[in-house]
């Protein structure tokens, strides 16, 4: 009886659970409904909600406009709980390049692209048993995060259209 | 006796659980938007994918599509699917075939095979100039962005495996004769005899690339690490004047926990250098556009408990593997050079 379960439960899980979008790729990437300002508040909001802080925001396409190049609204949000960046950059200073973690927000029209390394995959680069659980662990929020702004409608008259939020 | 029915009460339970959603027809909606959506856009107006509109649906037949999807673009930005079922990938050409109000063209097969040889000298007459020599096309991808580039839409790689494998002779002729609308591809019918097609074509299947970007014969490690030989503090002036000294532009310098931590509380021996070289960086993005996720590009300098310095920075031949494309592999190990150069003469 108890193989039967655990048959039928592995089943479940080959067969039910499909991968979320983008699980099978090196980035993990959802598009938003809503416009670039909106989408980035609705990401800080979002992760604020699973415990993360918004370090920094960086302008990408600022410094390439100053060189002339035509972009579109482009920033990647540093964002982490700083628990977790502090002891493992002391006990793993290997993970040091890769925190806080990075989420790249990206304007396409009237839509945003959010994409972030696949923390999943990550753990290919790196052996030690609690930095893969800890990349799980963060998998797991960035996937909740990524498909709870795939969903979010936008909101008429709430557009922002211009201007740089501070960070 | 009660086994038995136990487990018929439960294998009845698991029947209805399933029945719904593994016997159901595939929905070929949700599969585009739980794969397609976030690079193709909604409705196909593409993006960091290539646009699948109407024009372009209308000129390649189902084949291709379920091929395209099912093999990706190997090398390239575009994913395989090998794991959807022949149902499913049905089901997802069906839905984007749905907005494109036209269903699979026939194509006329081809009436005879082409000659390689005689097939290469029109390829370099004819095709050479936008797919390259070798059939690599030109590089970037998709709309995104508005840069401005050569092509509305980058002339894409025929010797890929990938399209190699989707795109039947006939549908390559269909091509050649026809041109793509909204594409700088014209028509060639009247330039070229159904012969001569068919020897660019045989030219064109002997361009087949490698299906995979060679594997990295060594695993390698996440980071780089190089203890420095200096202080922390000259250290961290040996890498600026280094960085300088390379041509970048250098951002002020971030503590690691920066905007995690208050102010006060920051470890101050963790200081990371931020920089970035513009033209190289618009030159990356155009071959793909989430590259940011690894941006700025950044070496840090930590001191220890025990008062050791190290340098660290990202290994990027390492995360070269997360981006399927054969040309950020190469950008990679030539940004992984330079930050070996830049510590190695921060540190001399």
């Amino acid at each position: 009886m108890k193989s039967l379960v655990r048959i039928a439960t592995l089943f479940w899980l080959a067969v039910v659970v499909t991968p979320p979008a983008g699980a099978a790729d090196g980035v993990l990437m959802a598009r938003s409904q809503l416009s670039f300002w909106p989408a980035m508040e609705a990401a800080r909001a979002e992760l604020a909600e699973y415990g993360y802080k918004v370090a920094h925001v960086q302008r990408c396409d600022g410094g390439m406009r100053g060189m002339g190049y035509k972009t579109d609204f482009y920033r990647i949000l540093f964002f982490g709980k700083l628990e977790e960046v502090r002891h493992l950059s002391e006990k793993y200073p290997q993970m040091i390049p890769y925190l806080p973690l990075k989420l790249a927000v990206i304007a396409e029209g009237e839509q945003t692209l959010f994409a972030i390394l696949n923390l999943e995959q990550l753990q290919a680069l790196f052996p030690e048993r609690e930095i893969q659980l800890q990349l799980r662990r963060w998998y797991s929020d960035v996937q909740e995060v990524l498909e709870t702004l795939r969903k979010l409608e936008p909101v008429p008259g709430a557009e922002k259209t211009s201007g740089e939020k501070a960070s | 006796m009660k086994n038995r029915r136990s487990i018929g009460s439960l294998s009845s339970a698991l029947l209805l659980l399933f029945s719904g959603t593994v016997f159901a027809a595939p929905d070929g909606e949700r599969l585009y938007q739980q794969h397609c959506t976030v690079c193709h856009g909604e409705r196909g107006s593409g993006g960091i994918g290539l646009p699948l509109s109407a024009q372009k649906l209308n000129m390649v037949d189902d084949a291709y599509l379920a091929g395209t999807i099912r093999h990706g673009r190997p090398g390239r930005i575009m994913p395989g699917f090998p794991a959807l079922s022949d149902g499913q990938l049905q089901a997802l050409v069906g839905h984007i075939r749905s907005w494109s109000g036209g269903g699979s063209p026939r194509l006329p097969a081809l009436p005879q095979a082409g000659d390689p040889v005689a097939g290469k000298p029109l390829w370099g007459q004819y095709c050479a100039k936008c797919h390259g020599a070798d059939g690599s096309g030109a590089s970037g991808t998709g709309v995104t962005l508005s840069r401005q580039r050569a092509f509305s839409v980058m002339p894409p790689a025929l010797n890929n495996p990938g399209f190699l494998d989707s795109a039947s002779d006939a549908l390559i002729r269909h091509t050649v004769e026809n041109g793509r609308a909204d594409t700088p591809m014209q028509a060639f019918r009247g330039s070229l005899s159904t012969r001569q097609i068919a020897d660019v074509i045989a030219y064109m299947r002997s361009l087949r690339g490698s299906a995979a970007p060679a594997a990295d014969p060594v695993p390698q490690p996440a980071t780089l690490i190089t203890e420095s030989p200096y202080d922390f503090d000259a250290t961290v002036f040996g890498l600026r004047t280094a960085l300088q000294g390379n041509n970048f532009r250098i951002f002020p310098d971030r503590n690691l926990e920066k905007g995690l931590a208050d102010e006060l509380d920051v470890n101050q021996r963790q200081l990371t250098l931020r920089f970035c070289n513009f033209a190289e960086l618009y030159r990356m993005l155009g071959l793909d556009p989430r590259l940011g996720i690894l941006l700025p590009c950044r070496i840090t300098v930590v001191e220890d408990a025990d008062g050791k310095v190290k340098v660290l920075a990202m290994n990027m031949n390492a995360v070269a593997r997360f981006f399927n494309n054969d040309l950020i592999t190469e950008v990679f190990h030539k940004m992984q050079e330079t930050q070996m150069r830049v510590i190695e003469e921060g540190l001399f």
